[in-house]
């Protein structure tokens, strides 16, 4: 079987560990990108350069060497400046999903995780920063190998509660950053709209690149339920009673104007903006952020 | 409607709260999920409720509608009438459609096509235009016969017959009636058991059900044609009344006539269409046993130029022979009995009339196609005093014979004794020359014998009992006692008719003798003042004309030109107060509205007060004259004084020859007539009935059968023989058929099945009886309701 099947957010599920899900989830990437159009690109976001004179002989890479014949040192982390920051949405209804196997959060998490792994490895310095009403926890960034363990070992003991307050959470955070940096935010974006807008803002006019990722649950994109039903807000508690199949059509042209919406207000802003449900995956988010990286590289 | 399973109506009824119980109590739950992105939902969450509250008043809906089909379906509606069948059909189908048709769309403009269920909405809703389109084309007229259903629940049926005189019509040797008899008998024979039956003739019979079907059946077998027929609307009016009453679901009506207009007229039959309609559970049928195209001779009514001569009188009959089909000829013959002292007379049981004749006259008569001929018989033997009867007859066969035969009867009497007093400068001339003109009186056959005398002479005669009328024109004053010996003389009988003029006036104003009680007694009040004008802008100016005084303007009260016959000057009476002593009316006005004929009753006589004169005394100059009644050609006033001596002297000469179900009335003066009268019908199987005299008149009411009606008394040891005759109107035996509007208007259009054949009768009694089913119609509206309610609790409750 493909390495790829673990782009799979239903077969990542079954590996239970976090480090391993990341490595799985990257190698399927990185294969899938060598067989693909975007094989050069691939190669040149890679961990390795080609050799050249004045090189240190004990940086080649003996088995790339093995495969090609010819020599490819390992990159140092001095040649990259790319500060990641993965910034974590703890609030309560990340922890939703309806029938998927992984809910936002644990999407998320294992996207983090991956992107954590895949920075890591090309010595990116990266840092985690977990939010919901205010920033909870921080990990500032690093980009030696121990660092991915810390940040695993962070992102694996996360747990989602609590309200939302995006813009003050992402309000602290651009007080936090000194340099510039890239910010990567993990969030179902489930907030007022426009404090969600001025805070990116904020955060773009500090400099720093942004990639939100917005994550929402396959069931908030594809509204599948039918019949009466009685939806409860986790967060707020609040409940509404609905005719389900009256409302889908007006359900998903709500969510999809707010994500048009938001993708329109990104761009301008210059921030990416990659729309993402628990069903797609990984390689959307992770195509996403080579993009980024090779802009600022 | 009709229910087969009324019962189930009302347990069924109560079905249909059980899906609103549940939908009350037992409300489904919503499922309870959570879902972060409520705001998104929030935003169209009133809309939303609306819709789902909606969902779930359609969802009740079609359910109670599912219950309230399936009770329909099986307490077994039936309508009598086919239209209103395929009226409700239609309606079915309509709604039954639009449902299909509303799924339909639904369906296809679902985002996710289910194109088997697409294929079997399109399949159905073209089977509901099909359906729809047949409905239609029964609506259009075409009827089917096919028998539906269990046709044998008892009904209350009710079969009106039309026994009319028309119904003596004979064809294929059958009448009319016969005919009916056999089809109703048949009828009740069709009955189903523990039917209720009320056989209803056309002779002011009234309602009732017969004991059972064999007493309808008896009561069918005994009918006999009536001469004084009720029109069937009123026959019906009072079987409704009834019909309404039967507890039977199932309420039918039979009419079985010949169809001829007259049994369709009546004054009023606006309340039995509206019964009718009101009713429509009731089924009509109307069977028409009558012939389309009759072919037969009539006589229509006589003519009699005098029904009482004197004895040296003649007479003249004439009658037109009326015929409807080919031109034919025929004998006519006229025959008038000799009177027989001895006749008539029950021997065995049975009436023996006289059958001896007088006088016989024939003669032939060529008719044309639908055409008539008027033809006259002239009498001029002399006769004895007494009463004559005779009758005119069409010879040969005839398919109505009853209307080939009219009867008739004349007295011979003396001259009625009539006294004339006028003042010596009035002429009595006008009086005379009108009541007993000089031709008549020169052949003695004048009805009045006159005796003219001058006030003066008046004033010493004594022997006032002799005269049967005394005519006072334009008197001088009277004094008290001549008054009061002419209102004796009125009480007593006599006739007493009083002109006034310019002879009561004394310098303008009323003669004081013309004021006093007794005179006023006569005279209806107290003589008022005189009335001018010079502008011949007044005249006489009938207003009721019902009165036997306008007997001879009625046939042509339209064209009486009163207008030219002005008057100038009447009396005014101020009424006494005794009128409801003494009977008292204005018979006739002037045209200022002021009485110009005032009659009272004293006793056993009549006055009659005419307010302005018609003679005038001997034109002076200087004088008004006070009318011009008696000057021109054709004289209105004329007439009106030979009505009003015939009134006066109380001739009865109009009961002689009156119509079936008219009442004969007669003087019977006891000093001239017996007390009491054997009376003998036309019929010899009827016996004779006592006829008792009352207040000095006879009265008989039993006018039941044409021909002649007899009585004989004992006048001084001898017999005395009186009567008169009794014959059909003209318009009771007119076979015209009544056009369908017009039996539209009285049973309502498309209300009624018409039917000639029993198989007709038959198929159109399956029909109504068990009317129009709507099972499978309900069970049709049932599935496509179930269909509907099922993919829509589905679509609503999915995934539950």
């Amino acid at each position: 079987m493909s390495v790829e099947k673990y782009l799979k957010p239903a077969v990542i599920n079954q590996i239970k560990r976090l480090d391993l899900r990341a490595q799985f989830v990257v190698k399927g990437f990185l294969h899938g990108l060598h067989a693909s159009p975007f094989h050069g690109f691939s190669v040149e976001f890679s961990e390795h350069r080609k050799y050249s004179p004045g090189d240190d002989l004990k940086d080649i890479d003996w088995q790339v060497y093995a495969k090609t014949d010819k020599y490819y040192v390992k990159k140092f982390e001095s040649e990259t400046n790319i500060t990641g920051y993965l910034v974590m949405d703890l609030s309560q209804s990340m922890g939703y999903t309806y029938q998927q196997e992984l809910t936002k959060f644990d999407y998320g998490v294992c996207l983090a995780a991956a992107l954590a792994y895949l920075m890591i490895s090309q010595q990116d310095p990266v840092g985690l920063v977990t939010f919901n009403d205010k920033i909870r926890e921080s990990l500032p960034p690093r980009s030696k190998r121990t660092q991915l363990g810390h940040v695993l070992s962070l992102l694996s003991r996360l747990k989602p509660q609590g309200l939302t307050d995006f813009a003050h959470s992402l309000g602290q955070l651009s007080s936090m950053l000194k340099n510039r940096s890239l910010v990567m935010i993990f969030s179902d974006l489930l907030i007022d709209e426009s404090s969600l807008i001025t805070a990116l803002h904020r955060l773009r006019h500090r400099g720093h690149d942004v990639i939100l990722f917005h994550i929402l649950d396959e069931a908030e994109v594809s509204f599948p339920f039918h019949g009466v039903c009685e939806m409860l807000d986790p967060e707020t508690n609040e409940e509404l009673k609905i005719d389900a199949d009256g409302h889908r059509a007006d359900y998903l042209a709500q969510i999809k104007e707010y994500r048009d919406n938001l993708a329109r207000q990104c761009r301008d802003s210059g921030i990416d903006y990659v729309r993402l449900d628990t069903s797609m995956q990984f390689d959307a988010a992770l195509i996403e952020y080579l993009h980024s990286r090779r802009a600022r590289g | 409607m009709i229910w087969a399973n009324g019962m189930i109506l009302g347990l069924g009824g109560l079905l249909i709260a059980i899906p609103i119980i549940l939908h009350f109590l037992m409300q489904p739950k919503p499922k309870k999920l959570v879902f972060p992105a409520l705001r998104f939902l929030k935003e169209r969450q009133h809309s939303s409720r609306s819709r789902l509250r909606l969902r779930h008043w359609l969802l009740l809906l079609l359910r109670c509608l599912l219950i309230g089909l399936l009770v329909l379906a099986l307490a077994g509606p039936t309508v009598a009438s086919r239209e209103y069948g395929n009226w409700l059909t239609l309606g079915g189908i309509g709604f039954s459609g639009l449902l299909v048709g509303i799924v339909l769309l639904a369906a296809w403009f679902r985002s996710n096509r289910n194109w088997v269920l697409i294929g079997i909405l399109v399949a159905l809703f073209l089977g509901h235009l099909g359906y729809g389109g047949w409905a239609a084309t029964q609506l259009l007229g075409t009827e089917s016969g096919e028998i539906l259903g269990d046709g044998q629940a008892p009904v209350a049926a009710l079969i009106v017959i039309d026994i009319s005189p028309r119904m003596q019509y004979r064809l294929e040797n059958q009448t009319r009636l016969e005919v009916a008899q056999e089809i109703s008998l048949w009828l009740i024979s069709q009955f189903p058991l523990e039917s209720q039956v009320c056989v209803l003739a056309t002779d002011h019979d009234r309602a009732f059900f017969s004991v059972d079907v064999a007493a309808a059946s008896r009561r069918v077998e005994t009918l006999e044609t009536t001469f004084v027929e009720n029109p069937i609307p009123a026959a019906l009016s009072d079987g409704l009344t009834l019909l309404e009453k039967a507890p039977q679901e199932r309420k039918e009506i039979y009419i079985v006539s010949d169809l001829t207009k007259q049994s369709w007229v009546g004054d009023n039959t606006k309340p039995v269409l509206r019964r009718l309609e009101k009713n429509p559970e009731i089924s009509l049928f109307v069977i028409d046993v009558g012939v389309e195209q009759p072919i037969n001779f009539a006589l229509a009514a006589l003519e009699l130029s005098s029904a009482e001569i004197s004895e040296k009188g003649e007479f003249t009959i004439s009658t037109q022979v009326n015929r409807i089909g080919g031109a034919a000829q025929r004998t006519l013959k006229l025959s008038l009995e000799k009177p027989d002292s001895t006749r008539p007379i029950v021997r065995d049981g049975v009436t023996i009339f006289p059958d001896q004749l007088l006088a016989e006259q024939t003669k032939t008569v060529d008719v044309r196609e639908n055409s008539s001929v008027t033809e006259s018989f002239k009498f001029s033997q002399p006769l004895p005093v007494g009463t004559y009867h005779g009758r005119i007859e069409i010879e040969g066969q005839d398919g109505l014979a009853v209307d080939n035969e009219r009867y008739f009867t004349v007295r011979v009497r003396s001259a009625w004794k009539i006294l004339a007093v006028h003042p010596v400068n009035v002429s009595p001339r006008n009086l005379i020359s009108t009541i007993a003109p000089m031709v008549n009186r020169e052949l003695g056959s004048s009805q009045y014998d006159c005796t003219v005398l001058s006030q003066a002479e008046f004033l010493v005669e004594e022997k006032l009992g002799g005269y049967d009328a005394v005519f006072l024109l334009n008197p001088e004053p009277l004094t008290e006692p001549i008054w009061q010996r002419l209102t004796e003389y009125v009480n007593q009988g006599g006739g007493l008719g009083i002109f006034l003029g310019s002879n009561a006036a004394q310098g303008g104003l009323a003669d004081p003798s013309f004021q006093s009680p007794a005179a006023q007694q006569l005279l209806t009040g107290r003589l008022d003042q005189q009335w001018f004008t010079d502008q011949r802008d007044l005249f006489l100016s009938p207003q009721d004309t019902s009165h036997p005084l306008y007997k001879s303007f009625r046939q042509i009260e339209t064209g009486v030109p009163w207008n030219r016959f002005p008057i100038f000057l009447h009396w005014g009476i101020e009424p006494d107060d005794r009128a409801t002593e003494l009977p008292t009316q204005a018979l006739l006005s002037f045209s200022n509205r002021e009485p110009a004929i005032i009659e009272r009753r004293i006793g056993n006589g009549r006055v009659l007060v005419m307010l302005t004169p018609i003679s005038e005394r001997a034109v002076e100059p200087g004088r008004r004259i006070w009318n011009e009644l008696f000057i021109g050609k054709f004289l209105p006033a004329w007439l009106l004084v030979r009505a009003m001596t015939a009134y006066l002297v109380q001739d009865d000469v109009e009961s002689l020859n009156i119509t079936v179900g008219q009442v004969a009335s007669f003087d019977n003066d006891l000093r001239q007539f017996p007390e009491s009268y054997q009376l003998f019908q036309p019929r010899s199987d009827k016996p004779p009935t006592v006829l008792n005299a009352a207040a000095n008149s006879l009265k008989y009411r039993f006018t039941e059968y044409p021909g002649q009606y007899r009585l004989k008394g004992v006048w001084s040891g001898s017999p005395l023989l009186r009567g008169f005759s009794v014959n059909l109107p003209a318009s009771s035996t007119d076979l015209t058929r009544v056009e369908p509007a017009e039996l539209d208007g009285v049973l309502g259009p498309e209300r009624y099945q018409l039917a000639k054949q029993r198989d007709e009768i038959q198929r159109q009694q399956g029909t109504a009886r068990v009317g129009q089913e709507f099972y499978g119609l309900l069970m049709l509206m049932m599935f496509v309701v179930f269909a509907v309610e099922y993919l829509m609790s589905n679509r609503f409750y999915a995934g539950r």
